[in-house]
């Protein structure tokens, strides 16, 4: 990605809530589409919260979902958008943006972990 | 501007990072997945001896190999949850061992080639096996390699 085609440092109300961003956090990793299952896990979130969550992020344009079974079971995959990486790297960008901002009392915070990579994701 | 603390902003990457290592670890290959890409590389390193004695024997063995290699790829999605896709050009730590893999076959091919066209048929056999070893170990390689650019989120858009 050259810097022209970075996308912009902005908060993105859609993903801001923890859940949702850990939803397209997972989803921005680098996996083609990853499955229900997998993602609640990862996640650590239950099958409604999931569900309800997925959908919102599907109306709003930025995940994909796509529909399947293995024998009777039914599968649901999911992957993001294109515009939903988009604004995934510009909340991302934002975050780092935020974490770097150090205010009095916080900051030099020696045993907070560096954000790593996410701004290549 | 949204007003923010800091240490909240970097406790939420640090927690999308924890999740990705969390899922990039359901990627760990099955034996199964481990034995059916193993027999795929023996077929495919079986090709230049059974073609000097088979008529067809490329095509088919082709055909087979590539049914096994998208058969096991789809497996592992389903166990795993997590879907690779069919091309893996995305994941930059894999590159080397896709080099690596892509001179093992043409190295793997001219030799027993050569062996076989010079009779030595049992030491062809050998680099087969020897060939068959290497790739599989560069398919875990690649396989590694991949896991360790989801556990990191570095992957070329």
């Amino acid at each position: 990605m050259t810097p022209a085609d970075k996308p912009a440092a902005a908060l993105d109300p859609v993903i801001h809530p923890i859940t949702r961003l850990s939803i397209c956090g997972l989803l921005a990793s680098g996996a083609e589409w990853v499955e229900f299952a997998a993602l609640r896990d990862a996640a650590g979130i239950s099958d409604s919260l999931l569900s309800k969550q997925t959908r919102f992020l599907e109306e709003a344009g930025y995940v994909e979902v796509r529909k399947g079974a293995v024998g009777r079971r039914p599968r649901t995959w999911f992957r993001l958008t294109p515009g939903g990486r988009k604004a995934f790297q510009g909340h991302v960008a934002w975050l780092q943006q935020a974490a770097r901002v150090s205010p009095e009392g916080a900051g030099g915070d020696a045993a907070a972990p560096a954000p790593r990579a996410l701004a290549e994701s | 501007m949204v007003m923010r603390d800091s240490t909240e902003s970097v406790a939420e990457l640090e927690l999308l990072r924890a999740q990705r290592a969390q899922l990039a670890s359901r990627l760990k290959t099955p034996w199964w997945y481990v034995a059916v890409m193993a027999f795929g590389w023996a077929v495919a390193f079986a090709m230049p001896i059974g073609s000097r004695y088979l008529t067809g024997a490329t095509l088919g063995g082709s055909v087979l190999v590539i049914v096994v290699w998208i058969l096991a790829q789809r497996a592992l999605a389903r166990v795993s949850g997590v879907d690779l896709g069919m091309g893996t050009r995305q994941y930059p730590s894999s590159r080397p061992w896709t080099f690596a893999i892509v001179a093992i076959i043409f190295a793997g091919d001219a030799a027993e080639s050569l062996l076989v066209e010079h009779r030595l048929l049992a030491a062809a056999i050998a680099v087969g096996v020897l060939a068959t070893v290497a790739g599989t170990g560069c398919w875990q390689g690649h396989l590694r390699a991949v896991r360790r650019d989801l556990e990191a989120g570095r992957v070329a858009a």
